[in-house]
């Protein structure tokens, strides 16, 4: 076992769903506005199906194999030259996730604060303190964001709440103008966020109240997506229909509150949501691809391999891409999708198969003895 | 032929401190031999990059490849 420390449920739950949080809350209000627009509300709704059964199969393979991440139950599952591969691959898959976390973060920050330093001294700042954060181990991974979360709490109530006030409600209606099917298409682009909840399975060994796991995992879900579509709807009735000319309408959000003229300014404050949120989502990344490549090499020990992955998310986040815009285009949702969603469902269904045929093997094999 | 000397002194200091951290954890071959592979890959992509920075990335190759679906799923 390359790690020896325990988390809890709970833990992994609010990790979890923090890191799905983190790149969401900023910037899926503009992306998921352009087909939505009105019904935005409702896609989080629609999504959250998706989350339930991603979290319910990586429940079920790791009861099926309890001590094992993906990486390693790929290979009891689809042999070993197969199971390797689809580990690589998904190892990739995580990188790039992480990389296009670190590189729309490094753009934010350049964009609105930090006018004139060089882009690579943001993300490596970011990179130093995830990577000292995944060096520690699984329990301060799941622990940071158990510490953060009623900071966090707080400082999204302090924009939501002096917001209320702006709020024009009838900018929601007509409620379902054009059927259900605009914001059916606002979930599937909001499904960039969601195959990340894929990650746990790095996390579920560790756990050590499985009882608990189904109901915290499914909670998370649930909040998650009650966090987003509260947030579309303030944004929504505060913005209007122009939520869809700007990259981060949450800033805009931010922005807007003018309360009793002493509380304005509050950009700072969403900087420290996206900064404490960021932290939590690349080390839950990072610490994941750690520990899948220890596996996949089959090490003694992950940590050696934090810091060469951290010079690869840089890299990754800056290879080819011109603007982070491009983590909503439809092909990347489709990438985020197959890799986050459809491969532990299929893993699932080849385990399953497996199962029946050892299974009606052994009972044959017995009939035969029997009968014998 | 230009040298842009700030990236590649920053490149090789980050490669120093780097080794020296992890130094002492790299024992046995195995870790060695990931360590080596992840290190060296990732500085001859640094490298790469800081003489051509316009060079394709691992997203050009997924977006032709996933583009097709993503058509027929959202429409044109």
């Amino acid at each position: 076992m390359l790690e020896k420390g325990r988390i809890s449920a709970a833990q992994l739950a609010i990790l979890a769903g923090m890191s799905v949080t983190a790149t969401s809350l900023l910037t899926a209000p503009g992306i998921v506005a352009i087909d939505a627009k009105q019904d935005m509300w409702l896609s989080p709704v629609w999504v959250s199906s998706a989350g339930f059964i991603i979290v319910w199969v990586l429940l079920k393979l790791s009861q099926a194999y309890p001590a094992q991440t993906m990486i390693e139950y790929a290979v009891t599952v689809l042999g070993r030259l197969t199971g390797k591969t689809v580990g690589i691959l998904y190892l990739f898959f995580v990188l790039t996730a992480t990389a296009n976390v670190l590189r729309q973060f490094t753009d934010f920050v350049k964009l609105t604060f930090l006018l004139s330093t060089p882009p690579f001294v943001i993300s490596g700042g970011m990179l130093l303190v995830c990577s000292l954060v995944a060096r520690s181990g699984v329990e301060t991974v799941a622990r940071l964001p158990m510490l953060l979360l009623p900071l966090i709490g707080l400082l999204v109530l302090m924009i939501y709440t002096p917001s209320i006030v702006d709020v024009n409600i009838h900018r929601l209606s007509p409620m379902m103008e054009k059927g259900l099917s605009p914001s059916i298409i606002g979930a599937f682009r909001l499904l960039s966020w969601m195959p990340v909840f894929s990650i746990i399975h790095f996390y579920l060994p560790y756990v050590s109240n499985r009882e608990h796991l189904l109901r915290w995992s499914f909670g998370s879900v649930i909040v998650f997506s009650l966090t987003l579509s509260i947030t579309f709807v303030i944004v929504y009735t505060v913005i209007g229909a122009a939520t869809v000319n700007y990259v981060y309408p949450f800033m805009v959000l931010a922005r807007f509150i003018s309360f009793t003229e002493f509380f304005e300014h509050l950009e700072s404050v969403v900087m420290m949501i996206w900064v404490i949120q960021i932290v939590i989502r690349v080390s839950f990344g990072l610490y994941g691809t750690a520990l899948g490549v220890a596996q996949c090499f089959g090490l003694s020990s992950y940590k050696p391999m934090v810091l060469p992955i951290c010079m690869l998310l840089m890299l990754f986040s800056f290879w080819g891409i011109e603007n982070a815009e491009f983590v909503s285009s439809p092909a990347m949702v489709v990438y985020y999708t197959l890799f986050g969603m459809v491969l532990p469902i299929l893993l699932f269904i080849v385990h399953l198969v497996k199962q029946l045929f050892s299974e009606s093997g052994k009972a044959d094999l017995q009939e035969g003895e029997s009968a014998a | 032929m230009n040298m842009p000397s700030g990236p590649i002194i920053i490149l090789v200091l980050t490669a120093i401190v780097m080794l020296a951290y992890d130094w002492r954890r790299l024992r046995d071959a195995r870790t060695v031999m990931a360590y080596s592979i992840l290190y060296i890959g990732g500085y001859t992509i640094a490298v790469l990059l800081v003489f051509n920075p316009d060079l394709p990335g691992p997203n050009d190759v997924l977006r032709p490849l996933f583009s097709p679906l993503a058509k027929l799923l959202l429409g044109p």
